[in-house]
């Protein structure tokens, strides 16, 4: 098993640099002058002399291989360079911004999984009834429902015309780091998150109906109900064991259209996180930290699928034994 | 009469096409009585049991009457009073322990000694009980299903091709337990295209071609040329038993 | 049956081609800017009294417009990409390491790189879509391919000389037309919400363009002045022209499955 875990996480490392190569290629060949991003307005000051000054410090005008080696290597000895619009290094402007993604995607993770595998579970028991094609119905309609607007929606419900909630950041204005506490976070946290749980139930819940319904097909099902098991407890006892591990894995493989969601509620509700960070750096041309996140999400894509896979391999019996054995 | 089970007039068809996969089909069986349902593969046999007990598939609908102890059967007869012992090792849910399984089956104040005890008649190991299903041998698995005929409290059992697949000596062994079973009282209804088994295990023999119950006969009949046997199907039935080939 | 198909597609389509009425300049009514919905203007009006009902129907046009040629686009890449790693193990190889490369980071992160290279645009999005949707696609053309490779009729072809393109051209095509069609009609409706999705973000198509992830960014702005209609009636106008396609899809993947829905040993 060992093996298994230590080969896999071998093919994360080449794939990461197989990421981070091709990604540092296409942003280099981009038309987004870095010179122009850092210096802003005042781009008319710069004489063409200190242009090249800048460049001959930045190291813009070695060979593109050479760059890439410069950037990898300092990454790897843990510095991701300076941040063009922040002005800080990378490393502190993701620090700050990891924590509140993660608790967002956290948040939604754990709700729309909970939801998903709740609903899913009583569609298929209840296969062909009214209440799994309304619970159907639902998640096909969330399938349709672009996440950004469903996000203003909630937005006007509950900010602007309840005012429940605050319309943006992670955080209350005008508080120091120090004394914003875990309850604050949460709060800001709270809509983002359910915006992103309510259209990631669909894909949990549709999964979670198709396996539980594959489960109910087998033998092993057909000899229970003869043996007397029936609903609940025909759930209990058989259903739920053999539909969870499929269920859970598809989620963890689902990190990286969480990510994705999760930019998109955070650019909604202005909530400072990872994703509004990528979008500030890729509108405003800020290649170190974009580079950092682009490397920071694939890392975060790998993990979940790593997850997913490694499941198996602990919880399945029929793989566990086999892995010890080998 | 010590009837416990009756089956009326039973037909199993296709919702939609009404094509008919089993039709009228009529036995009962008494206490201590083995019915062999014998027919190919196809013919509908495992439908049959699963007819009776109110498990067919989705796109399946049945009418006639199945009547336990003169009542119509219904789900809480499942496990309680009609008992089915599958087919395959994929009987067994494959993420719960062999013991636990088992456990499900008998309704005992202490379960778990019974499961040790039933292990133990049926000459498997204690430690059986804490393995998983894909740890078993083919025999053990057997064996293992062989548990819910005799350790459950139903007095009808449908066995459904027990014995297809089995060496010689596990054959031998199925046989021997099924029979310990009848003699327990209970009544079997044994759905096979193993003639053979049947033949060793039966008091009646029911053949179906089909869809259809073309002749219920004494296992006696089945002698020498057959002439006792009604219906050509039966009698090349028996006649294609290897140790009837020189009547040919 | 035939009519859960046709009815939605019919719909969707009707909408597509009443779009292409309207004129391309919707013009500017300052007399009746930040109208609430009436009417005379069912969706209300803009901060340029623009009527809300004609810019969201432009907008879904080029929605349409372009979720069609990226799903086609697509498509087509997957199909090419699913043959190449047919021909032997080492291009087999290529292909699934490319799929998992693309895999591995997040749609919307690989869009905001393709959108940063090529500058966003039409081009940009068309690109950016392309190669975010082609790898799903990919993988079961690929599995479906190896599959047929081991099928005896093409392997007794394979002995009898034929070439690598009549085998492709008489053995899988036509095996895998029925994928290609699913596939399409899944990557369209995707595409089109990715499209907005990035749009609305920044990274899509101009300020200038119709689309409806402008329109739903810039009504951002007006949101806690109360002018709810801004937002509310594009978006949903999207939702429904998505489930109106949703349906088509569901029937007409009903359609083809139809031969295999039969199902075992469930009753509950």
């Amino acid at each position: 098993m060992a093996v298994a875990i230590i080969k896999k996480l071998l093919r994360l490392v080449i794939l990461l640099f197989a990421v981070s190569l091709l990604t540092f290629l296409l942003v280099s060949m981009s038309p987004v002058d870095p010179i122009r991003a850092y210096i802003g307005t005042d781009m008319l000051l710069v004489s063409p002399e200190q242009r090249e000054q800048i460049e001959a410090y930045w190291g813009l005008d070695q060979p593109l291989f050479t760059q890439y080696v410069q950037w990898i290597s300092s990454i790897l000895s843990g510095d991701f360079g300076t941040s063009l619009i922040h002005r800080v290094p990378v490393t502190e402007v993701i620090a700050d911004r990891f924590f509140s993604s993660i608790l967002l995607i956290a948040l939604a993770w754990l709700m729309s999984g909970m939801l998903g595998v709740m609903l899913g579970s009583v569609a298929a028991m209840k296969k062909g009834s009214w209440i799994d094609r309304v619970i159907r119905g639902y998640c096909y309609l969330l399938l349709s429902t672009p996440g950004f607007w469903l996000g203003l929606l909630l937005l006007m419900v509950f900010s602007v015309w309840l005012g429940i909630f605050p319309t943006g950041l992670s955080a209350p204005i005008g508080m120091t780091t120090g004394d914003i506490t875990l309850f604050d976070r949460l709060y800001h946290a709270i809509l983002p998150a359910l915006t992103l749980s309510i259209i990631g139930v669909a894909n949990v819940c549709l999964h979670t109906r198709e396996k539980l319904i594959d489960v109910l097909k087998t033998p092993y099902i057909l000899q229970a109900r003869a043996n007397g098991y029936e609903g609940i407890y025909l759930f209990r006892r058989h259903g739920l064991r053999n539909m969870m591990l499929p269920a859970i894995s598809v989620h963890f493989a689902s990190f990286g259209e969480l990510f994705g969601g999760a930019i998109i509620a955070e650019q909604v509700f202005s909530y400072p996180g990872l994703g509004q960070a990528v979008v500030d750096a890729g509108l405003q041309g800020d290649i170190p930290l974009f580079l950092a996140i682009v490397l920071i999400s694939a890392v975060f894509v790998f993990v979940g699928n790593w997850i997913a896979d490694i499941l198996y391999l602990v919880l399945d019996p029929r793989l566990r034994k086999r892995g010890n054995k080998s | 009469m010590n009837t416990i089970l009756t089956v009326n007039l039973l037909s199993v068809y296709h919702q939609q096409s009404e094509h008919y996969l089993l039709k009228d089909i009529s036995f009962s069986l008494s206490k201590g009585q083995v019915l062999a349902l014998v027919g190919s593969s196809g013919s509908g046999k495992s439908l049959l049991a699963q007819a009776i007990l109110q498990l067919l598939p989705d796109n399946l609908r049945y009418k006639g009457e199945v009547l336990y102890k003169g009542l119509h059967v219904n789900q809480h007869d499942r496990g309680k009073n009609i008992v089915l012992i599958p087919q395959s090792v994929e009987a067994l849910d494959p993420l719960m322990k062999v013991g636990k399984q088992i456990e499900g089956l008998i309704q005992t104040e202490d379960s778990h000694q019974a499961v040790l005890d039933l292990l133990m008649r049926l000459g498997l190991e204690a430690e059986t009980a804490a393995r998983y299903p894909f740890q078993l041998s083919g025999g053990q698995a057997r064996r293992v299903l062989a548990t819910i005929a005799l350790g459950s409290p139903a007095s009808v059992v449908i066995a459904d091709e027990p014995t297809p697949g089995l060496d010689k000596e596990a054959k031998h062994e199925m046989i021997a337990l099924l029979k310990e079973v009848q003699q327990a009282g209970k009544a079997i209804l044994l759905i096979t295209h193993d003639f053979d088994a049947a033949l060793q295990l039966a008091d009646r023999v029911a053949v179906l071609s089909q869809g259809k119950i073309v002749e219920v006969t004494d296992v006696k009949h089945f002698s020498g040329e057959g002439q006792n046997l009604a219906h050509p199907f039966t009698k090349a039935l028996w006649q294609s038993l290897p140790q009837n080939f020189f009547f040919k | 049956m035939k009519k859960n198909m046709i009815i939605p597609l019919f719909l969707f389509i009707a909408v597509y081609i009443l779009s292409f009425l309207i004129k391309d300049t919707i013009s500017v009514d300052l007399a009746n800017k930040n109208q609430a919905p009436s009417l005379s203007h069912l969706y209300g009006t803009d901060w340029l009294g623009r009527d809300m009902l004609l810019r969201t129907l432009k907008g879904i046009q080029l929605s349409i417009t372009l979720g069609m040629v990226t799903a086609l686009l697509s498509t087509s890449l997957g199909l090419l990409l699913s043959i190449l790693a047919t021909v032997n193990s080492y291009m087999d190889k290529m292909v699934s390491w490319l799929i998992d490369l693309f895999l591995s980071l997040p749609h919307l992160v690989t869009f905001i790189l393709i959108s940063f290279v090529l500058g966003g645009g039409f081009k940009g999005v068309v690109i950016g879509l392309m190669l975010t949707h082609w790898p799903a696609i990919t993988r079961v053309l690929r599995a479906e391919l190896l599959q047929l490779q081991t099928m005896p009729y093409v392997q007794i072809s394979k002995q009898l000389g034929k070439g690598f393109w009549w085998r492709a051209r008489y053995h899988f095509l036509p095996h895998l037309f029925p994928q290609l069609m699913v596939g399409f009609t899944l990557i369209f409706p995707h595409a089109i919400l990715h499209e907005a999705s990035i749009t609305f973000l920044g990274f899509g198509l101009s300020a200038e363009q119709p689309a409806i992830g402008i329109i739903l960014s810039e009504s951002m702005q007006y949101l806690s002045s109360g002018m709810w209609w801004l937002a509310f009636f594009p978006g949903l106008t999207l939702l429904m022209m998505m489930l109106l396609f949703q349906r088509f899809t569901n029937a007409f993947k009903h359609h083809l499955e139809r031969d295999r829905s039969y199902e075992h040993y469930t009753n509950g």
